[in-house]
């Protein structure tokens, strides 16, 4: 799959992304405390945890869908409640986990709708703006289906066309939540090495991931999030693969145990078995 | 369906030329004969305030007084229903949304027949679109409360509670007309008022309608593309940059206005809300760039056509215009739920 690497980033630019003291409660149960959490220029950080642990609630509080009862989330050092949505939406790209699309947009009309925060109310697509609606749709392998009615796509295509909308976005950070879930294995590879090639390129990625090998193979960094002794949601683990992935979390937030390899500098996991 | 860029300039050719044939042939269409010609210069005389001796008084009158205010009246309320179908649709992202199904037309009625029944319609012309907008409002903030949560909007429980917010809006109808049956004068008052239609339409009720339609419709115009973006949903339409929130509310004040607009000038015509919007997004394709436009022209030709429809077959008897529509829209609401269930295998 041809990717291009050409992304026009301003450079210099203070952290990305950043949260300090966040409290978050949901229907008065206390779900996050005293989150930290800092993310570089060019880091890919999966986020990784066991169903229901709030990987989700994290990157919608990380993009201010969510409100924070107390603590804040700093986007180029400016808290995220001062900006208006367009400047956040400049700022940070989400791919949402469900892909629901029942009306007939075209694909490069759902991919464009990622200039927006770049455009007027009246506002047509300039030149480079359609030049960077045909990259995304090129780095994501979806332009020979560009005059296809999204409502007919597989669910994969699908997937591809969300994560294409969010790249024409141009954010220099980009969240996503499972993006590989309803992909088959090649297209989880390939998706992924897009991904990586974009924080090589100076994009901040952040993405929730449920496959541990594959997280571990291609993030630099894993932030572990699970149930913490006093029974509160928390961040458990931050660190490399090799780090986050010891038996002792594989055992108390994931239930299984498996033989920790490393190789080439790379963690993986054989021999899963599930503890329960 | 066919949406194809290619048909769009065809299909607006179409809408405006049927807006224009419909317009005059209601203008032409009437209990009494007058000619194209003599309808022709009293247009002229009164636009280009030349006076023309060859014009008889009561065909002035007929015209200017009777035939035009209607003919206006039945295309912005059109209109208005259409638009605030569309936007509906769109802000619940489900195609079986419209002012009548959730409830907003009859909660906009409510509104009106307390302005009768406190008297409020004596004091002012305004008194009967104020209430209306505030009913409509009100039932459509409670109908949209209950069925989203958390972003998400559940189709079973909008169209139920829409359900739900017409049967109390309509009893409630019925609970003041019972009351006001001992005063005749307001009993009368709201039954003629219930019954809507166009007949016995003036400017007055041109001058509430003509505003709110056309700011409304320039306003949703800047939302155009907002509208598309929220079709994908709560998140993605935070995610590129809209402020849902704000978003969503001045919709909902804006259709609100709308219905409340058009309900206390014609009543509660239901179905062209949800018919209109439909057709022209199997046409047309999902923007609301196209879309917007296409549903003003739409919404207005589909109850123009409906009231020459009576007028032309059944001109003896008073049938309600409301009672055409809802035998032709509601066969296409069933329809739709119908096709939905079986696309998505529930509801």
């Amino acid at each position: 799959m041809p990717i291009n690497l050409s992304i026009n980033l301003p450079i210099n630019l203070p952290m990305p992304l950043q949260c300090k003291k966040l409290h978050f409660s949901f229907d008065k149960k206390p779900l996050f405390s005293n989150i930290n959490l800092s993310f570089e220029k060019g880091e890919f950080v999966g986020l990784i945890g066991p169903n229901g642990a709030g990987k989700s609630t994290l990157l919608q509080l990380l993009l201010g869908l969510l409100k924070t009862q107390s603590g804040e989330v700093l986007l180029q050092d400016i808290h995220i409640d001062k900006l208006k949505r367009r400047e956040i939406a400049k700022q940070l790209a989400f791919v949402p986990q469900s892909i629901e699309l029942p009306f007939a947009f075209t694909v490069q009309q759902l991919v464009a709708m990622g200039r927006n925060p770049y455009l007027g109310a009246f506002e047509l697509e300039k030149p480079e703006d359609k030049k960077l609606i045909e990259q995304a749709m090129l780095q994501t392998d979806i332009l020979h289906l560009q005059q296809r009615h999204v409502n007919t796509l597989s669910g994969g295509e699908k997937q591809r066309v969300i994560i294409a909308r969010a790249l024409a976005q141009q954010s220099p950070t980009i969240l996503l939540d499972e993006p590989i879930a309803s992909l088959d294995i090649c297209h989880q590879l390939t998706t992924l090495q897009l991904i990586q090639s974009l924080t090589h390129s100076g994009k901040t990625a952040i993405t929730a991931l449920h496959d541990l090998n594959l997280a571990a193979r291609y993030c630099d960094r894993l932030i572990l999030i699970g149930k913490q002794q006093d029974g509160s949601t928390g961040i458990i683990s931050d660190g490399s693969p090799a780090q986050v992935l010891n038996a002792e979390n594989l055992k108390n937030h994931f239930s299984i145990s498996a033989d920790i390899c490393i190789e080439n500098n790379k963690t993986y996991l054989a021999n899963i078995l599930s503890l329960l | 369906m066919f949406n194809n860029s290619r048909y769009i300039p065809f299909i607006f050719t179409l809408l405006i030329a049927l807006f224009f044939a419909l317009a005059i042939s209601a203008l032409l269409k009437g209990p009494t004969d007058i000619s194209g010609t003599q309808i022709w210069d009293i247009l002229s005389e009164s636009i280009f305030q030349n006076t023309n001796k060859s014009i008889i008084d009561w065909q002035r009158n007929i015209i200017l007084d009777i035939r035009l205010p209607r003919i206006i009246i039945a295309l912005f309320a059109g209109a208005s229903l259409a638009l605030c179908g569309l936007v509906m649709q769109g802000m619940f992202r489900n195609p079986l949304a419209s002012p009548s199904v959730l409830g907003v037309s009859s909660g906009a009625s409510l509104g009106a027949v307390i302005a009768i029944y406190l008297g409020a319609s004596l004091f002012s012309p305004w008194a009967i679109p104020l209430f209306a907008f505030i009913g409509a409002g009100l039932s459509l903030s409670l109908v949209y409360r209950i069925a989203s949560s958390r972003g998400q909007t559940s189709v079973t429980t909008l169209l139920l509670s829409g359900v739900a917010m017409s049967a109390l809006n309509v009893a409630a109808i019925s609970l003041l007309l019972a009351i006001s049956l001992s005063n005749w004068d307001v009993a009368r008052m709201i039954i003629y008022w219930t019954m809507g239609g166009l007949d016995g339409r003036t400017w007055d009720h041109v001058f509430i309608i003509l505003p709110i339609v056309i700011s409304g419709f320039i306003f949703l115009l800047f939302y155009s593309k907002q509208l598309d973006l929220l079709l994908l949903g709560e998140q993605h339409a935070l995610s590129v940059g809209v402020d849902v929130r704000r978003a969503r509310r001045n919709l909902l004040i804006i259709s609100t206005a709308m219905v409340g607009a058009s309900v206390s000038v014609v009543g509660g015509i239901g179905f062209i809300g949800l018919v209109v919007p439909h057709i022209l997004r199997l046409l047309l394709g999902p923007s609301h760039r196209y879309l917007l436009p296409a549903s003003l022209l739409g919404g207005a030709i589909a109850l123009l056509s409906a009231d020459l429809f009576l007028n032309t077959l059944f001109a003896d008897q008073a049938i309600p215009l409301g009672v055409v529509t809802a035998a032709l829209g509601a066969p296409f609401f069933l329809f739709l739920l119908v096709k939905q269930r079986f696309a998505s295998g529930s509801l």
